[in-house]
């Protein structure tokens, strides 16, 4: 099934564009969204290590599954910081 | 009020969001572009949104709030684009019966914001340009 994955700030720049579309087998988790794009764009892996990722407006845990012509965003480290 | 903004904050909407009978406090943290950054100058910085998503979490952030400390009204506003030193890039307003409330639950708004809304920053300096992590201070 096709799932659309959409990048922001430092991982939209390596990779080079907002978003694609991802392959996964049927019933695919996000971890399983995650393992594909680290073997589809290697240079972010580590990024990728230290990113979450949304399913519409909320954090999903990476045994959450996708669904076909669904929409997923990876959300890298926030600017959080020390107060 | 809990909205991601191009324009410059409105400070006067979030007070008048917050504003009720009840309170007798209002407590309002403003965020701003500082000059430094983990010992590197800063000349600007840009904000860049999950925009639908980063609203919702503002608001959710908002209604956690208002639960947590009884009457309690929140309002967020984070700005996107790039911002000029000393412009504010993310403002709290919340009102409360009494200040002890108002302060405490400010406090924990921003700090809610800072780790779970999708927003991230990019700072610009005489040494280049850098996505900010949560290792770095802000």
């Amino acid at each position: 099934m096709r799932v659309r994955v959409l990048f922001f700030a430092a991982m939209r720049e390596r990779i080079g564009r907002e978003s694609e579309t991802v392959d996964v087998p049927a019933g695919a988790t996000v971890a399983h969204l995650l393992t594909a794009l680290a073997h589809a764009h290697p240079a972010v892996r580590p990024l990728l290590d230290r990113s979450r990722v949304a399913l519409g407006d909320e954090f999903v845990p990476p045994d959450a599954r996708l669904s076909e012509g669904g929409e997923a965003a990876v959300i890298p480290p926030v600017s959080g910081g020390t107060p | 009020m809990f909205r991601v903004v191009e324009a410059p904050i409105a400070v006067s909407e979030l007070l008048a969001a917050v504003s009720r009978p009840g309170a007798g406090a209002v407590a309002l943290f403003l965020g701003t572009v500082r000059d430094e950054s983990a010992g590197r100058r800063v000349e600007r910085i840009l904000y860049e949104a999950h925009a639908p998503m980063a609203r919702a979490v503002l608001e959710r952030i908002g209604r956690e709030i208002e639960s947590r400390w009884p009457g309690a009204r929140a309002a967020i506003v984070h700005r996107v684009g790039t911002l000029a030193l000393g412009e504010a890039s993310v403002a709290v307003a919340v009102s409360s019966p009494h200040r002890a409330e108002a302060f405490e639950a400010c406090r924990h708004a921003i700090e809610r914001v800072k780790a779970d809304a999708p927003i991230w920053k990019k700072e610009y300096g005489p040494d280049g340009e850098e996505w900010v992590e949560p290792t770095a201070r802000t």
